[in-house]
């Protein structure tokens, strides 16, 4: 009877600590919504290929057969030692393991950016909405794959921060290219837009 | 000869004697206690990442891990000052109790579901992968918290010394 009472005890407990952490959330500066936005899965694009404008993630499959995913078949052995323990690739990596097809390269900047230009085959996952495209992704990206992240330049920190979720959500073999968007685009290779006649 | 027989079955088995014993009940809450303010420390701060890491389980619905998170981490926060300084002892090793089964029922989904993710057990760095390891150490401390339930005498609690302040003056 009194392990009963011991645990209502620790339940209220936990009542109240919920009652704290919805007062204490209100009212700071980076609060998050009870609620997170819906997951953004309500499209119904399928995925077509790495280089198509309907990149954006997530885009599943909706009625039979399996998931297409990106980066399928890659294997940890894609990036060196050196690039795993520093977490960075260089330009010429993105783009060598890019034209092979062996990396899930995401852009982890806003919809709107990734929209107007891109590094032709990224996939875009804002960090500030990864909640939105967190199904699409763990659907469409293998825990396995190389995932090579990138925002606007070496200033930027959307992609350092998308990479650490990404360890957090399982992602295994995760990495940044820190010249990001800026030093690929003015280095002449190749990007589409997904916004039409761009 | 038969009457030290009889003097060892009326004894405390050692082990229940030590189990029992008011220092290491008070070790087991100061050790459940701080573990539980070190782990939801960074939970607390930045609920966003625990979210984050209960959405990986799969196991709720995406709506409400913002939620969860919250709750989560300032109930790991609030059990644990509770157990560090001895207040109200037995009902927040209860609240232990049940967030770890919580936690472990979590673990072993993913073991029978072959997922192998961050825990996000500790701090938002990431922390050990889900496993049987990790169910093996939860059951420690599953039954640690039942000890101190069990067997907690306010012994150097806050409750306690408190209650003897108001009693003496």
């Amino acid at each position: 009877m009194k392990f009963v009472e011991d645990l209502m005890g620790g339940f209220l407990i936990i009542l109240a600590a919920g009652v704290i952490a919805i007062a204490q959330n209100a009212v700071r500066d980076d609060k998050i919504p009870l609620v997170p936005k819906a997951p953004a899965s309500v499209s119904k694009k399928p995925y077509t290929s790495p280089s198509s404008s309907e990149n954006s993630v997530p885009a599943p499959k909706q009625s039979g057969g399996a998931v297409d995913r990106v980066g399928k078949g890659a294997t940890p052995v894609l990036l060196t030692e050196e690039e795993l323990a520093s977490g960075e690739v260089s330009r010429e990596r993105v783009k060598g393991l890019l034209e092979g097809g062996r990396i899930v390269l995401i852009d982890a900047r806003a919809a709107g950016e990734y929209e107007t230009g891109h590094i032709a085959g990224a996939i875009s996952v804002p960090y500030e909405a990864l909640a939105e495209h967190y199904d699409g992704l763990m659907q469409r990206a293998p825990l396995d794959a190389m995932v090579v992240c990138y925002c606007r330049s070496v200033t930027c920190e959307d992609s350092e921060n998308l990479a650490r979720e990404l360890k957090f959500m399982g992602y295994r073999n995760v990495v940044t290219y820190k010249g990001g968007w800026d030093e690929w685009s003015q280095a002449g290779y190749p990007t589409e837009s997904s916004n039409p006649g761009e | 000869m038969g009457t030290n027989t009889t003097a060892s079955l009326r004894g405390p088995n050692p082990l229940t004697a030590i189990l029992t014993h008011k220092v290491f009940v008070l070790v087991l809450r100061v050790f459940i206690g701080a573990l539980f303010v070190y782990s939801s420390a960074d939970k607390v701060l930045d609920p966003e990442r625990l979210a984050i890491a209960a959405r990986a389980y799969k196991l709720l619905p995406v709506s409400l891990t913002n939620l969860f998170a919250l709750v989560l981490s300032w109930s790991e926060m609030l059990a644990g000052v509770m157990l560090l300084f001895g207040v109200q002892t037995r009902k927040a090793a209860a609240a232990v109790f049940l967030l770890l089964v919580m936690f472990t029922i979590a673990i072993a989904t993913t073991v029978v579901r072959g997922l192998t993710i961050d825990c996000g057990c500790f701090s938002n760095e990431g922390g050990p992968q889900t496993g049987y390891l990790l169910i093996l150490r939860n059951l420690f401390l599953l039954a640690a918290s039942l000890i101190v339930m069990r067997f907690e005498t306010g012994f150097l609690g806050l409750s306690r010394i408190v209650s003897r302040k108001a009693g003496n003056s």
